[in-house]
């Protein structure tokens, strides 16, 4: 992505949902299209951006991504994929979906491929009542009711049990 | 802005995936197979009513049908088929929303079942079509008309047609990427776009000149002499060709044109047989059974990757980057001159971080005890080792004598078999100056450096995969490391180790 980085030492304030502040140079904060309208819409930079859903762990990892990614020209892209895939390594789920929800809102397209990704790896080629397990998805259906769905996609379920 | 509320899901407290905003998990569905988001709809309700919002479709007409029971007829199977996917298409309608992406692979008696979907998905305004037709008599087919004016669609792939890119170009405005396969175009292309950024075409066509200045990367497959101009594509970065009949004008011309290039892939170019490429920017290079080539010179101060497959040309020079990771799939050969040309090969890579050797057969790497005892090994500052042999290994202790005479500082050694993966670590020690004569081995008199055998401390062997051979090898391996590395004080073998002395296993700890 291409930054403009005349104002490279320019930073601005952003506060975590539990009141941590974070002070970020602005071509990082750029990684994120939220704030990037919110600069170009005239948001005066002296002002502290409250981030209200985002609590300060996931927003320090957002803020990692983003410092990574901004700092890295496009010529390094190798290095920015053994990145990506460092950084999700050993996450734990919730870790992760607060990550995924973070980048959704504050519209990261890259951070938010990745987490999507790997929680969708999760998923694949596993039967669903394993699926069920790890997320911990309530069946609500009845036998009939499910036996009706699962014939309805029946393609889908061969050599599964 | 995606939509973030939610009011109408419940979920349990410790189910935090169903309680993700619909776009969210519509877009983690968009990273797996339509098996998978299949059966995530049998999950649960809430997931059931998430695969009817679902705006990327993806239907295959035949694993629909192979799961449906044997005695429906084909005509009822297809009803099936285009009742569902007709369903899907309509529930988004009903909700108004869009479609983001068809995906349809079909086996097609008559391509104007399929073409009220494709129309209703256009109206929808996907952003990305992929129709992939297949016929048993490898006939293409008429495009659906509606193709020809898809104004909001941004990718396109297309299998199986006959196409008219020049037509379909100008009237699909916002077009990225367009991937034409297996199809086919009887005249000449010839066209300009400042959308398109991706291209790759599978066409049987004469030429193509394509002029125009945001295309990025571009793919050609074409199966019979057909002339390419792309001299004019100056923002290339990644170039393509497989089977072109191109010549070694052609490319010296448009690798000097093409500044930005990073990424290129030669296949099956009959027509290359003095290949130079200098080039500032390249970074990746393929050169994949270009089977006529006889020399090659290669300046590419960038250059993190090399995959070569094919017989052994003369390469002239080969200047990299530091960091390069390199692939080699040689043609075989058995007399000491092949050796000879092999060992001249390896030499240009002494300097990259990893080498990676593929082969049938290990036997293929193991030199001639001739061509050891007058060739210098060809690779003594390599560090990173990696063999990946097709069939399995047989004898560990022959392979492992060979590799480290063509490699003899190595400090890790990947050996990837049919059936397993090894792994050995080497650790050496600095050898002080005040050595006697006689602890030189004959072996070391003309080397710049001594080998392994004088200055290996300990190695760590890990078996990653499996152990087919069993115990033998293993023995074997770990006798020949003592009587042959004559300052070996240990070995790691997975998560034992041996202290070593006078070449013998002293204990077991």
């Amino acid at each position: 992505m291409a930054s403009s980085i005349e104002n490279n030492n320019e930073k601005l304030t952003l506060k975590s949902s539990d009141g941590e502040e974070f002070l970020v140079e602005k071509h990082v904060a750029l990684q994120s299209t939220l704030l990037q309208n919110m600069l170009d819409s005239d948001c005066s930079s002296a002002d502290v951006i409250p981030l209200p859903k985002i609590d300060a762990r996931t927003l320090a990892l957002v803020l990692g991504y983003c410092k990574k990614h901004a700092d890295a020209s496009s010529s390094k892209q190798g290095e920015l994929n053994s990145f990506d895939s460092e950084f999700l390594k050993d996450m734990d789920m919730g870790a992760l979906f607060n990550l995924v929800l973070a980048a959704n809102f504050m519209e990261i397209k890259g951070l938010l491929d990745i987490a999507a990704q790997k929680i969708a790896d999760t998923i694949k080629d596993k039967p669903h009542q394993e699926v069920r397990e790890i997320f911990h998805v309530e069946n609500d259906y009845t036998p009939e009711e499910e036996a009706a769905v699962r014939e309805e996609n029946r393609w889908a379920f061969e050599g599964f049990p | 802005m995606p939509d973030r509320t939610k009011s109408s899901k419940t979920v349990p407290d410790g189910d935090r995936i169903s309680g993700l905003p619909d776009p969210i998990v519509h877009h983690i569905m968009s990273f797996l197979p339509s098996e998978d988001v299949a059966r995530a709809g049998t999950l649960s309700k809430t997931w059931q009513s998430l695969g009817s919002t679902n705006p990327n479709l993806d239907f295959d007409q035949a694993a629909f049908e192979r799961a449906l029971p044997q005695t429906l007829s084909a005509v009822e199977k297809l009803d099936l088929f285009l009742t569902s996917l007709n369903r899907s298409l309509r529930r988004l309608e009903e909700r108004s929303m869009n479609v983001h992406k068809l995906k349809l692979h079909a086996v097609v008696q008559d391509p104007r079942l399929f073409e009220l979907a494709v129309e209703r998905a256009l109206k929808s305004n996907a952003q990305e079509i992929e129709l992939d037709y297949y016929d048993l008599d490898n006939r293409y087919y008429k495009m659906p008309q509606c193709l020809y004016s898809a104004k909001p669609v941004k990718r396109m792939k297309l299998t199986g047609f006959e196409a008219g890119i020049v037509d379909l170009l100008s009237g699909c405005p916002s077009i990225e990427e367009l991937d034409l396969v297996w199809c086919n175009s009887s005249e000449g292309v010839k066209f300009s776009s400042d959308k398109l950024l991706k291209f790759h075409v599978e066409l049987q066509v004469c030429g193509y000149s394509i002029d125009y200045n945001a295309v990025r990367a571009a793919s050609f497959v074409t199966r019979r002499t057909c002339t390419i101009n792309l001299s004019t594509c100056t923002f290339l970065r990644s170039l393509s060709l497989k089977n072109a009949k191109v010549s070694d004008r052609w490319l010296e011309r448009h690798i000097s044109a093409l500044a930005h290039l990073e990424d290129l892939s030669l296949v099956r170019c009959g027509g290359l047989a003095r290949v130079r490429i200098f080039h500032e920017k390249l970074k990746r290079l393929h050169l994949i059974w270009c089977v006529k080539v006889e020399e090659a010179e290669i300046d590419c101060p960038k250059l993190r990757r090399f995959v070569f497959e094919g017989g052994l040309p003369r390469f002239g020079f080969l200047n990299s980057s530091g960091s390069l990771v390199a692939t080699l799939t040689v043609q075989k050969g058995t007399t000491i001159w092949w050796f000879l040309q092999f060992r001249r090969l390896l030499g240009l890579f002494d300097h990259c971080k990893t080498l990676e050797i593929v082969c049938d057969s290990y036997e293929e790497l193991v030199f001639p005890e001739e061509a050891r005892e007058s060739f210098l090994p060809p690779l003594h500052d390599l560090k990173h080792l990696k063999i990946d042999c097709r069939s399995s290994t047989v004898d560990y202790t022959e392979l492992v004598d060979n590799l480290l005479w063509l490699s003899p500082h190595l400090e890790i050694m990947f050996l990837n078999s049919k059936v397993e993966k090894h792994c050995l670590k080497f650790q050496y020690k600095k050898i002080s100056e005040e050595k006697g004569e006689e602890d030189l081995l004959c072996c070391c008199r003309a080397y710049p450096k001594e080998c392994w055998r004088h200055c290996l401390e300990k190695v760590i062997i890990d078996n990653l995969d499996g152990s087919a051979n069993g115990n033998d090898n293993r023995k074997n391996l770990l006798n020949f490391f003592c009587e042959n590395a004559k300052g070996l004080e240990s070995i790691q073998d997975n998560s034992r180790t041996f202290k070593v002395a006078e070449g013998k296993i002293l204990n077991n700890q």
